[in-house]
């Protein structure tokens, strides 16, 4: 249910005490989603990162030159944004679209990310927050798409986010357990809940390789799962039914679309080959930080063999999805804001060999899962319930 | 960014050529610029006594094609910077896959072409500083002839994407769904 309930100031203490233990119940959880602020957010991360606020935006601030970069992209898109309104182009007929999100959203000059893809149509016209690395924590911070959203009330929302917040400056590291003997999963109700609502037959999953994955997340990367879905309930809850006035909520109509990656490989390997046009795949391996997102993390904590450091990566990303799915299910639930919340599931289209470096897939990948987000925008038929699968539409 | 790159490249057209056509004028259309840049050792060689022979200003007209050849490192960094840049707004428009990747490796054929640029010139450069001893005379050729074929095959995917863009201007508006087409 998306309808606000109350609950005690030391209830909810005690609340996020077990979400941090991992161990709250399915009921609690909901309790919890339906009453968090960003200031009960805001003291889950702490204690998730065990850092001071400070210290964690300082680890998730963007500077530097790839900043440069994402700005002058998203400058360069916004401008066309711009022209097209002076055109004209709102006419109830097309798509204005805002969208904010990490490196899938805006990959500097080289790669085609998705928002390009999208752009080339005719019918939408893309506002770009979007910024490589850039972390769902900042997001919610920052706020720009709040600002935004008043600004440009668009029909929908993109977002992708969550992926750096788990493998940025290393975090990967801290939220698993080398010993190999992890139960947080056999603790954790909820996330059970959510393999066993999985689509398994249209998203197959490889049951070994899930639970050799599972033995090594620890009881952190459950309560950051968990604490993706609160921020993501916080965030599309705020957008679909925040700002009421006279009875009607401020954004009515507005759609959101979400993603949640594929699975990606640790790896160092840097890809010398032959294939000239692939001449972009070993110059991003060498200088764009692949093999530090997740294989130096893991090898950090001494999970050396790759299968199991590939295992790890698996069952993070088919359970950050089915969160995500997840998401789309639980605003069903209102009348109100019914059809409003999709999924564009990514996993399994890309293989071994559709990645440009560990986090980034090839550009035809990438134009693929943005085609999806097309399909989804102009409200083609979806794969099932509010979810479009890039492997069932790209098989 | 963009205006600006074209600016400065027709700018810089404007004055390498007009130090290109002054030792055409001077040297005649066979050995101009252009023509040591693609020649043999032996065309190389009378084209570098032939400019070493005609008097300009106070020096020769082997002053006049150093200056041109000085000035055409500046015309390869706007030439490479205006590729990359022209490609990748090309390739925003492009939802063809392969000629999307014809786009991005424009980039990478840009920069090698620039490199090739920078080694013609520098073998000019030695060749019009030893120009009293035939013998040091090594060709430019190769370079300059790689980096022509290059800059062309970037120009001609250009002239595609522009020519796939017109056709999916109206092709797009008959594949549009029904309730968002005109």
């Amino acid at each position: 249910m998306v309808n606000k309930t109350e609950i005690s100031p030391e209830r909810k203490v005690g609340l996020i005490n077990r979400l941090l233990a991992n161990n709250i119940s399915i009921p609690n959880l909901r309790d919890l989603r339906q009453t968090v602020n960003a200031a009960d957010l805001s003291v889950i991360i702490t204690r998730i990162y065990d850092l001071n606020e400070t210290e964690i935006f300082k680890v998730a601030l963007l500077d530097g030159f790839l900043k440069k970069l994402d700005d002058l992209k998203n400058a360069r898109r916004n401008a066309r944004f711009t022209k097209k309104m002076e055109g004209g182009f709102r006419n109830g007929k097309n798509m204005v679209i805002l969208a904010e999100g990490d490196s899938w959203f805006n990959y500097p000059v080289i790669l085609t990310d998705v928002i390009d893809r999208i752009c080339m149509e005719k019918n939408m016209a893309v506002y770009s927050l979007a910024s490589g690395g850039d972390w769902l924590l900042n997001m919610l911070n920052a706020r720009n798409y709040v600002e935004q959203l008043s600004v440009i009330r668009p029909d929908v929302f993109l977002i992708s986010a969550g992926g750096n917040d788990l493998v940025g400056s290393r975090r990967l590291a801290a939220i698993v357990d080398p010993t190999g003997a992890s139960i947080a999963y056999q603790n954790n109700l909820w996330a059970q809940k959510l393999i066993t609502k999985a689509e398994k037959n249209i998203v197959p999953l490889d049951p070994e390789k899930f639970r050799d994955g599972l033995k090594y997340l620890s009881r952190d990367f459950f309560a950051l799962l968990m604490f993706f879905h609160l921020q993501y309930y916080f965030l599309i809850r705020g957008i679909l039914t925040g700002g009421v006035k006279d009875g009607e909520p401020k954004f009515p109509g507005i759609r959101i679309i979400t993603q949640g990656y594929d699975f990606a490989i640790p790896s160092y390997d840097k890809r010398w080959g032959i294939k000239p046009w692939l001449w972009y795949v070993p110059l991003i391996r060498s200088f764009a930080g692949h093999g530090t997102w997740l294989k130096t993390p893991l090898q950090i904590r001494g999970i050396n063999k790759p299968e199991t450091q590939e295992n790890v990566v698996y069952a993070m990303i088919y359970l950050f999805n089915e969160m995500m799915i997840e998401m789309g299910t639980i605003f069903e639930e209102d009348d109100k804001i019914k059809g409003r919340v999709f999924h564009i599931d990514s996993r399994d289209s890309l293989g071994k060999d559709g990645w440009t470096d560990e986090l980034h897939p090839k550009p035809n990948h990438f134009m693929n899962t943005g085609h999806c987000f097309v399909k989804c925008i102009n409200g083609e038929a979806v794969t099932y319930g509010n979810v479009y699968v890039v492997k069932s539409i790209f098989p | 960014m963009r205006a600006l790159l074209w600016i400065a490249f027709i700018l810089a057209v404007v004055f390498i050529g007009r130090i290109s056509s002054r030792i055409t004028c001077l040297a005649g259309s066979d050995n101009s610029i252009i023509k040591i840049e693609l020649a043999g050792k032996d065309d190389g060689i009378k084209i570098i006594k032939t400019w070493s022979d005609i008097k300009y200003k106070c020096g020769t007209v082997l002053d006049l094609a150093r200056k041109d050849t000085c000035w055409d490192f500046l015309f390869i960094v706007i030439y490479i910077g205006l590729i990359i840049i022209e490609s990748t707004s090309f390739r925003q428009f492009e939802p063809y896959y392969s000629l999307n990747e014809l786009l991005r490796m424009n980039l990478f054929l840009a920069v090698i072409a620039g490199l090739l640029d920078i080694t013609e010139n520098f073998i000019i450069l030695y060749n019009v500083e030893h120009y009293s001893t035939p013998d040091c005379y090594f060709p430019s050729r190769w370079f300059a002839g790689a980096k022509f074929i290059l800059v062309i095959w970037c120009i001609l995917i250009w002239l595609i994407a522009i020519v796939h863009r017109i056709i999916l201007h109206y092709q797009k508006q008959a594949s549009l769904p029904p309730h968002i087409a005109d």
